[in-house]
């Protein structure tokens, strides 16, 4: 299971660490796009094995951010 | 009885049972109705006129020649209608059936009637291929008909089963598709054919299916859990438009909208902040009226149709909960045949404009946002219906005219107390405008000299600054919203609709 950036932009906020636990809807990162605060949320429950990036890092859409 | 009579009696009664027990037991096993028990459920009691029921009746093992078509009346309006037979050699195209559809789309343009196509169906015989696929009047003719059609009477397509490779352009050249979930499915290439040429294993679902078409390639318009539920929905989508485009959609008794909280607790004093733009549209438009166009497609825009007073209205409005309510590629073809479909068919439109402008980047310039972002340009502009737009919040760049900014021949633009307009938001514009300055800066300094240009800039994009100068037509309150608009619509309705004669404009597509 993956979690993908939904939209490009700079990671604002992340807000799960390695070996939490998920639910589905979750917000585990938030990306600042155009603007806007995106909200990246878990698609379904599950344990965060890694955290592939950080604050501030530049993302394209559908890059890997948590797996 | 007269032996004649029973005799064409019997004769009737074979062709009606449609084909082999066998494949009525499948189509129960895989919880789909037979198509007969389909128009049943989609048309009114006792309307349904066929023709051609005697097509290939020669034939034992072809009654209709799997197409059954004819006219019918929902909900007392008089439609056409073509629809697979999917217990004959499983609903494919032959000779016969292909000339029953030409004739009826050649009637439905005579009449001026609307075409409910219901498709469960193998494709083009390959058996009878000579007889169905090159010709003048083979399959081929279906289609041109179909785009001859395109924007004279509304034309629905529900998918209850497969439409594949040249079937699968039907849907294509449909103003609305309706695809059962889990049964319904389009592709150029089937599984088998896309392993055998490029080599690459795909499950049907994955490759073509009703869910896949409803959220990613955005074939498909309306999700139906079953048979059952794609009728329902066919019917309630088709009372929003008219019988052709010499007509409006009927009007209905107005009701009153959905209580809620007030809008201005909806829309947050903070821009970047999202909210459900959907919340918003309840408070205006009539309880439980509003039917979405695409709603599991490039949800960042929502399109849709709803009653706004027993009027229907188009409503096409930004979702800033999704991707910010940035106009993407997809979203921006969502809102361009949205916006076409509603200008062909006499609905007025309503923008509900909160967009902090067209995706930027190397992603969607590769996609090409610049030419999909211009053809929701150009749908905007060649809308001649009634056509309001409400300023929410933000309005940025180029989001102004997808949005139907005051440049697009739009009729009124009125904004809310919290709208804005402006080429780019202050942060952007201010790093842009004052690059040198800040760099000069540091620390404290120059976060304070930021925000000071900030507030600057904010302030010279003021909305009353634009209504000042009459950029904005009117700037109404958070709690009139409904009337304000409504008004106008009625006021604007008849309008003349100007735009200049050609053959055909050259879209950005």
């Amino acid at each position: 299971m993956k979690i993908l950036a939904n939209m490009s932009g700079i990671i604002n906020d992340i807000r799960v660490k390695e070996g939490d636990l998920v639910k589905a809807g979750d917000v585990v990162a938030v990306i600042e796009s155009m603007k806007m605060l995106i909200d990246v949320k878990a698609e379904a429950p599950g344990l965060i094995m890694k955290v592939v990036c950080q604050v501030e890092d530049f993302v394209q859409e559908g890059q890997l951010l948590f797996e | 009885m007269d032996e004649r009579q029973a005799k064409y009696l019997k004769e009737v009664e074979r062709i009606h049972k449609g084909g082999p027990e066998k494949y009525h037991l499948k189509l129960k096993e895989e919880n789909k109705l037979f198509v007969r028990d389909r128009l049943k459920l989609l048309f009114d009691e006792g309307s349904i006129v066929e023709e051609g029921t005697f097509s290939n009746c020669l034939d034992p093992e072809l009654p209709e020649d799997a197409n059954i078509v004819g006219m019918a009346r929902i909900n007392g309006r008089q439609v056409c209608f073509s629809a697979a037979d999917f217990t004959v050699k499983a609903g494919s195209w032959g000779a016969k059936a292909v000339q029953k559809i030409l004739l009826l789309q050649e009637k439905a343009l005579a009449m001026k009637l609307p075409i409910i196509y219901l498709i469960d169906s193998a494709g083009a015989r390959i058996t009878d291929q000579k007889l169905v696929f090159p010709g003048r009047n083979h399959g081929g003719k279906v289609f041109y008909n179909q785009v001859k059609l395109s924007g004279i009477i509304p034309q629905i397509t529900i998918l209850f089963g497969a439409s594949p490779a040249g079937a699968a352009y039907v849907p294509a050249f449909s103003d609305l598709v309706i695809m059962v979930e889990g049964k319904a499915s389009a592709f150029l290439g089937s599984p088998r054919m896309v392993e055998a040429v490029i080599g690459e294993k795909v499950s049907l679902e994955e490759l073509g299916g009703a869910r896949m078409h409803c959220t990613v390639s955005g074939l498909g318009d309306v999700l139906a859990k079953d048979d059952t539920q794609a009728i329902e929905l066919c019917k309630k989508y088709f009372a929003y438009l008219p019988q052709s485009y010499l007509e409006k959609p009927a009007r209905s008794g107005a009701e009153e909208p959905s209580q809620g909280r007030p809008v201005s607790e909806i829309i947050p004093h903070n821009q970047n902040q999202p909210f459900d733009m959907q919340e918003l549209i309840e408070r205006i438009v009539d309880e439980g009226s509003f039917l979405e166009y695409k709603a599991l497609f490039a949800q960042e825009l929502i399109t849709g149709w709803a009653r706004i007073k027993g009027e229907v209205t188009g409503i096409v409005a930004n979702q800033s909960k999704v991707k910010g309510g940035t106009l993407f590629v997809d979203s921006s073809d969502k809102g361009a045949r949205f916006i076409w479909l509603c200008n062909a068919y006499n609905i007025p439109l309503v923008f509900l404009a909160d967009i902090p402008g067209y995706m930027v980047g190397s992603q969607v310039e590769r996609a090409g946002i610049i030419r999909h972002g211009a053809k929701m340009i150009s749908a905007v502009s060649e809308a001649t219906v009634p056509k309001l737009t409400l300023i929410v919040r933000k309005c940025y760049g180029a989001g102004l005219y997808a949005m139907a900014g005051p440049a697009f021949g739009t009729d009124s633009v009125l904004a809310l107390p919290s709208a804005l307009i402006a080429v780019m938001g202050p942060e952007a514009a201010v790093k842009a405008v004052y690059s040198n300055k800040i760099a000069e800066l540091e620390g404290e300094a120059r976060l304070a000299y930021v925000n000071k240009k900030k507030e600057e800039y904010a302030d010279n994009i003021n909305i009353y600054d634009l209504a000042s100068e009459l950029i904005v037509d009117q700037i109404i309150g958070f709690e009139g919203i409904r009337e304000e608009l409504s008004y106008r619509l009625e006021a604007y309705g008849g309008k003349e609709r100007v735009w200049p004669k050609k053959n055909n404009p050259i879209h950005p597509v």
